[in-house]
């Protein structure tokens, strides 16, 4: 039956083999590059791919026009869900990430210019639906940075806004145990959006940033975005903000974070102001180590506001056995996209295990039990999801 | 309508399967073997330096260097950081100055990339990085002793026991 979901869906949509075919090479030239790349005057690539594949023990009931978790007032899709039975999904996903970095290039005496650029690919096959998937062709990172001293550097471009942990990295399955996003971010898995668009600001255009001195290092940008263009090629005046963020590494064990960001996506007489403030900690004592993250969100559309609230934890502990590290880990998420209603919260809980076989090189699997809320009825769902992702990167 | 459970299910099953058998054969070393034995990490190594660089360079700076927190000498010039490809040299380093094991170091590398924080020094064979270190002003390098006697446009900062 499975084999009958593969083909039916591959024939619908053939997107992801040429993605995956590009993954394939790119990544095992790289890997056989291996560290000839490191000399190599100019530009030092780096790929990272990612495979994951989820199955979902039920589809929640939708109406005709699903409204996902997070989504902005107006927003709605429709969904291949919509209607659905509750019945088994599996879903295949691939990412590639081709990230460019040039080389120091010296334009002083002590005066240093770098370029980074980060293009994401990524594509979907949803087994037992209609075989939807959406492919994505997106520049993550592409900015110039100029060192002027430890403490003051400049970049410029578009780069991921340095706000909390998870922002700054995004869904790179190296640097994290979990191959889901926390609840916070949006992600469409098998037609359910399970986060929020916007409840992050995701990018930003200008940062000054800069280490000093202090316990083991205090580190701090601040940042400016210049709004974000729609697909009609028009300003959609979203995300134009300014904010920061502090860094504390109070040890090599301990860090504390701070950030904060304020946007106005005011169009004539529409109000539309937001207020970010977050919270992270980052501790790793001997084997273990825990990741977490507090924001919340404050919208004010003029005659109201609303205050929305989301946090993470991700605990792990590393076990060599021989060469291979194990990496057990649990993680609880939580998004409250109203304090003031009560019973619209959605929550998951994680547990599974990283096979980790080499840095570049890990195999994760988990199961996720969701409760989740949909806020255009307030309906719940609880359903559960194994997924298994398989990470690569070569630098 | 008959709904399985997802662990009652063969995906949750064969899950298990895959992960006993993992740790069996990551147990069993199939994966390879990382790290040298004692006496192949022996080698006694140091750090050097561009000996135009007449400053003084602590533990603390050449791991900051390495680390990627800083490109500067302390001095506030420009430096250039090379990390070696000799695995006996590379292990006693990472243990003695960095602190860390080699596999947190790629691990931490991995970070550091993905999040366009910097990039990690080249690794250059021990006689080439005398080389270059003799030729450019403000790098360093981390090489066998042995070599690093034989050069007077270089100048040892730090050694490594």
């Amino acid at each position: 039956m499975l084999v009958q979901k593969i083909v039916a869906a591959s024939a619908a949509r053939i997107v992801y083999l040429p993605m995956a075919i590009l993954a394939l090479i790119v990544g095992l030239v790289m890997f056989s590059a291996g560290e000839a790349s490191a000399e190599s005057p100019g530009i030092k690539p780096s790929v990272f791919s990612e495979v994951r594949l989820i199955q979902m023990d039920r589809m929640p009931q939708a109406n005709a026009t699903h409204q996902g978790a997070g989504m902005e007032q107006g927003e709605s899709h429709d969904h291949p869900a919509a209607g659905s039975h509750s019945d088994d999904r599996l879903s295949f996903s691939g990412q590639l990430n081709l990230i460019l970095d040039t080389k120091n290039l010296e334009i002083s005496d002590d005066k240093i210019a770098r370029g980074h650029f980060n293009l994401e690919f990524s594509d979907s096959l949803n087994f037992g639906g209609d075989g939807h998937g959406s492919g994505h062709l997106t520049v993550k990172d592409a900015f110039v940075e100029i060192l002027i001293s430890d403490a003051f550097n400049l970049r410029a471009g578009q780069m991921l806004t340095d706000f909390g942990i998870y922002n700054r990295i995004h869904d790179y399955g190296v640097t994290f145990v979990r191959d889901v996003p926390p609840l916070m971010y949006n992600e469409e898995i098998l037609g359910l959006t399970t986060g929020d668009d916007h409840f992050i600001p995701e990018f930003s255009s200008f940062s000054i940033l800069g280490r000093v001195d202090l316990f083991s290092g205090f580190e701090y940008t601040l940042f400016v975005g210049n709004g974000l263009i729609g697909e009609d090629g028009m300003d959609v005046n979203r995300e134009k903000l300014f904010g920061g963020r502090a860094l504390l590494k109070v040890d090599d064990r301990l860090a504390v974070g701070a950030s904060s960001a304020y946007s106005d996506d005011s169009v004539g007489d529409l109000t539309e102001r937001s207020f970010w403030i977050g919270a992270d900690l980052q501790v790793v004592c001997g084997r273990a180590g825990l990741n977490a993250e507090l924001v919340q969100k404050t919208e004010d559309e003029g005659v109201s506001s609303t205050r929305a609230v989301s946090w993470y934890a991700e605990a792990w502990y590393e076990q060599e056995v021989g060469a291979l590290i194990l990496a057990p880990f649990a993680g609880y998420d939580i998004i409250d996209p109203d304090t003031d209603q009560g019973n619209d919260t959605s929550d998951r809980v994680s547990a599974g295990v990283n096979f980790i076989f080499s840095p570049e090189l890990r195999l994760k699997l988990a199961h996720h039990w969701h409760s989740y809320t949909r806020p255009a009825d307030g309906a719940k769902h609880d359903f559960q999801m194994i997924t298994v992702g398989l990470d690569f990167l070569a630098y | 309508m008959h709904r399985t459970g997802i662990w009652e299910s063969r995906t949750g099953i064969a899950l298990c399967a895959v992960s006993v058998v993992l740790c069996f054969l990551g147990a069993r070393g199939v994966f390879g073997e990382e790290g040298l034995s004692d006496d192949d990490a022996s080698e006694k190594a140091v750090v050097i330096v561009n000996a135009g660089y007449k400053g003084e360079i602590t533990k603390g700076d050449i791991k900051n260097l390495y680390m990627g927190v800083t490109r500067r000498l302390p001095d506030g010039s420009i430096a250039e950081v090379y990390d070696t490809d000799s695995p006996q040299v590379r292990k006693l380093f990472c243990e003695s100055v960095l602190g860390v094991s080699e596999s947190y170091l790629k691990r931490y590398w991995v970070k550091m990339i993905v999040t366009g924080s910097a990039m990690p020094p080249p690794k250059l064979a021990p006689e080439e990085a005398v080389r270059t270190v003799a030729s450019q002003a403000g790098s360093l390098a981390v090489v066998p002793m042995a070599l690093a006697a034989g050069s007077a446009d270089v100048r040892i900062v730090l050694r490594l026991d």
